[in-house]
């Protein structure tokens, strides 16, 4: 059996897949990133080689490194964009969808897929946290919540309080003092999520991803900002079968098949 | 190394620091001719330097410690270039570097702070920088200064972060950040007191756009404070529609005057008109150029294009003997490589019209767009101005003229005049120059482009363009700092195109701190 | 004759020294170089410059 690895080396976590050669995943995980990005490579790789019962990397036909900035997994053969991973990861996963929106710990893509899996065009915001998994985070600490509690929140709101400010600093004051004035926790959560929502519908514009839709990335995991995405966009966001946070991670795997087997 | 083009790795040469390893290996004829034109320059700059009035200036003001880089700045314009590529672009800087030097030498002597020399400050009009230069065209005893131009425009193109200085010292004033850092240059200059005080008069220019009536405004009260009385040339902004053009006109007239009035100088319509004839002819060679570029075999195209073609254009304006000549020069070199087939570099991938106002902290950024990934930088929105010849016998219709020319100044001619000369003109360049790529500088600071992002990218999928933004803040490389800039480009190549650079060693530089 | 032959040779060989020299200052960059290390020092002399207290 021959086996193919990815590594996304993300900015709050690191993913690994390894696939076989029908492309089926055999391991996958997930792990909070360490400030060293090669170091959380290695600790990921270790966890999904163990899954599988191989001792090192070598033992891989193909291993493709991503994540954001260059060159994030050394040892691997190859290192690839993770805006072509995660591209790739969701074609494999549901080659109907066209588009999607990935709003990582640092940054909000939209990218448009062609038929093949490779990217058609995107259009990212890596200049300014407002709208990403950092903007959330500050968000639930105003709210004294997890993570995993604030995103369900706005989905019991009745109406939506909106939040004027552009900048994730400046939101934050807005939001405690919204808190202090005794406004509704969930429909000020309803108008984060629907800063972000606008946010990503104008990334996903750009890219002219608006067909056929998914989430990929931490944040896709939050029901709130899913509902508040559809509500802008108009349309049903696509679910997929495999953990979207994994589709860098896939990707990249999948990509490592395609090179290992054409070799 | 060697003459031919792209046998050296050219990011192997960048260390890190301000400067590089050593200059570049061209093969023995054409590192013999930069060697002669470096030598040039070496004397050039040392005639004077040893000027007192000059050496008073270099002294006095912090913008001038940029200058000592320009050997650098050549350098980097001309990188990758052999044969007569090279030759063309030392035609062109070379001329440059001399005439910003004469620029120096005239306003240190007249400077009150330096050379004082009152006779020479009486037959000086102070000129934005951003602002057409032809209406000195008309006085042949008075000379147009811009000290702007010297402190603030060349002194980033030499050193990336040359203003920051003066950015903070407005900021401290009240300004806010996100303001366009050129006027806002300007007037951190003026409230620090940092530029040369000389002058009949100063006549400024609302171009442009609204940013330099902030830094105009700031230095018309520091010029009247001076003695230095101040008019202000309101160009319309709808500069594509008739009904304005009259008014252009007077604006003109007022302009005449209030110089005849401030310095006693009469306007010569002979001495006007045989500006224009010059004018004319640098407008038509530029053309050909272009034309030239339509071909598969494109010789002036990239930085050896847009720098010198602004200089000819907005501050030359036909009064220089000299550029003409080089002009001459420099079209009968591309001549005969458009007829020998001669390419820039190794492999053309891609054909490119470069939108949107420059980084002027990365102005080689062209030249790394062709040695890194083969994209021909063709043209560039501010090459693509006013195309009609000017009338060179009419005094009434030259009034109109240089009218439609301060209306139509670079950058200012596309970002206003609504959305046909800034969007719609793009896609028929695409199609005149055969480009399948449009690389889109976005000035972040810049309200004028960004509001019509959304229907750059509309267009651009309906024509299948290849559309790359390029985000910069224009003279403040601390918030957008050249890798990035070139990141954007790199992340496009191999994620959309899943292309390899033709030069990998220039993907990834650390030139931060380079001169 | 033999003086001016020697006199002619003396210049060749300064000729040639000092392209020599000048050349291996342009490509070793060494114009530059030096520059760059007098930088910070030249920088110095306009913090020494009285100005006019001068705001808008």
């Amino acid at each position: 059996m021959k086996y193919f690895g990815g590594c996304d080396v993300g900015s709050t976590y690191t993913k690994a897949v390894i696939l076989d050669e029908n492309g089926k995943i055999l391991a996958d995980t997930t792990i909070k990133s360490k400030i060293n990005a090669e170091e959380s490579a290695r600790i990921a790789m270790k966890e999904v080689l163990d899954k599988v019962g191989l001792k090192s990397e070598k033992e891989l036909e193909y291993l493709i490194g991503t994540g954001y900035g260059r060159n994030k997994v050394p040892f691997a053969d190859e290192n690839i964009s993770e805006i072509s991973c995660h591209a790739m990861g969701v074609h494999v996963t549901n080659p109907n969808v066209k588009a999607i929106i990935d709003i990582g710990g640092q940054d909000v893509k939209g990218i448009a897929i062609d038929t093949d899996g490779t990217v058609k065009n995107f259009a990212m915001n890596d200049k300014c946290a407002a709208g990403t998994g950092r903007f959330f985070e500050a968000m639930a600490r105003s709210f004294e919540m997890s993570l995993s509690d604030f995103s369900k929140l706005s989905l019991q709101a009745k109406n939506v309080i909106p939040i004027s400010a552009q900048c994730t600093v400046f939101a934050e004051s807005e939001v405690i003092t919204l808190v202090g004035e005794g406004k509704a926790m969930d429909e000020i959560a309803a108008g984060i999520e629907m800063a972000v929502a606008k946010r990503c519908f104008v990334m996903a514009k750009k890219a002219g991803a608006t067909d056929s839709i998914t989430l990929t990335g931490g944040c896709a995991k939050n029901d709130g900002l899913k509902d508040a995405i559809e509500k802008v966009l108009k349309i049903k966001v696509v679910d997929l079968d495999t953990d979207p946070q994994l589709m860098g991670a896939l990707g990249a795997a999948e990509y490592a098949r395609q090179k290992g087997m054409a070799a | 190394m060697g003459k031919a083009i792209g046998s050296e790795r050219l990011g192997d040469l960048y260390t890190g620091g301000k400067v590089k390893k050593r200059r570049e290996w061209r093969g023995v004829e054409d590192t013999l001719y930069d060697y002669k034109c470096w030598l040039g320059i070496m004397g050039m700059l040392a005639k004077y330097l040893v000027r007192p009035h000059f050496l008073k200036g270099f002294l006095r003001y912090r913008w001038m410690l940029n200058y000592i880089s320009v050997p650098a700045m050549i350098d980097k314009h001309t990188v990758g270039l052999r044969g007569n590529h090279l030759k063309i672009a030392h035609e062109e800087y070379d001329l440059v570097a001399e005439d910003v030097a004469k620029l120096l030498d005239t306003a240190f002597k007249a400077d009150r702070y330096c050379g004082n020399d009152e006779e020479l400050s009486k037959k000086i009009v102070v000129l934005d920088e951003n602002e057409m230069f032809a209406i000195m065209n008309g006085f042949p005893t008075l000379k147009g200064i811009s000290w702007e131009t010297a402190a603030v425009y060349v002194a980033v193109l030499l050193q990336g972060d040359a203003v920051t200085g003066y950015l903070d010292a407005i900021q401290e004033m009240g300004l806010p950040g996100d303001v366009c850092p050129m006027p806002a240059a300007e007037a951190g200059t003026a409230v620090l007191d940092d530029f040369p005080l000389f002058g009949a008069c100063a006549v400024q220019c609302n171009t442009t756009c609204d940013g330099s009536l902030l830094g105009n405004g700031i230095m018309a009260r520091r010029y009247e404070k001076a003695g230095i009385p101040v008019f202000q040339i309101a160009a319309p902004l709808r500069h594509t529609e008739e009904g304005v053009q009259e008014y252009a006109a007077q604006e003109i007239r007022n302009a005449i005057k209030f110089i005849e009035d401030c310095t006693g100088e009469k306007w010569d319509w002979d001495y006007y008109f045989e500006n224009t004839k010059r004018y004319n002819e640098e407008n038509r060679l530029r053309y050909s150029w272009m034309e030239m570029s339509r071909t598969d075999y494109p010789q002036v195209i990239g930085a050896n294009l847009a720098l010198y073609a602004e200089t000819t254009y907005m501050a030359i304006a036909g009064r220089v003997p000299d550029f003409v000549e080089a002009d001459r020069r420099i079209t009968k070199l591309a001549q005969e490589s458009f007829e020998r087939k001669e390419m820039l570099v190794p492999e053309y991938r891609h054909r490119a019209i470069i939108w949107g106002v420059q980084a002027q902290y990365y102005t080689d950024f062209l030249p790394w767009l062709q040695n890194c990934w083969g994209i021909l930088p063709l043209v560039d929105m501010l090459s693509l101005v006013y195309w009609d010849q000017l009338s060179e016998d009419d005094p009434e219709q030259a009034i109109y003229d240089l009218g439609k020319l301060y209306q139509e100044m670079i950058m200012r001619n596309r970002t206003h005049g609504g959305w046909e000369v800034l969007l719609d003109d793009l896609w028929r360049f695409c199609e005149y120059y055969r480009a399948d790529m449009v690389i889109l500088w976005e000035h972040i600071s810049c309200k004028a482009l960004t509001g019509m992002h959304g229907l750059f990218e509309e267009r651009a999928k309906e024509h299948g363009i290849k559309l790359v933004w390029v985000n910069h803040d224009l003279m403040d490389p601390r918030v957008i700092p050249k890798q990035n800039i070139r990141d954007d480009v790199n992340r496009y190549m191999r994620t959309v195109l899943m292309e390899e650079p033709i030069d990998p060693s220039l993907e990834v530089l650390d030139d931060d701190k380079l001169w | 004759m033999k003086k001016l032959l020697k006199l002619v040779g003396k210049l060749i060989l300064a000729a040639v020294g000092l392209f020599a020299l000048t050349f291996g200052v342009y490509m070793g960059n060494f114009d530059m170089k030096l520059l760059a290390f007098l930088e910070p020092y030249m920088d110095k002399i306009y913090d020494l410059r009285k100005r006019e207290d001068y705001r808008v």
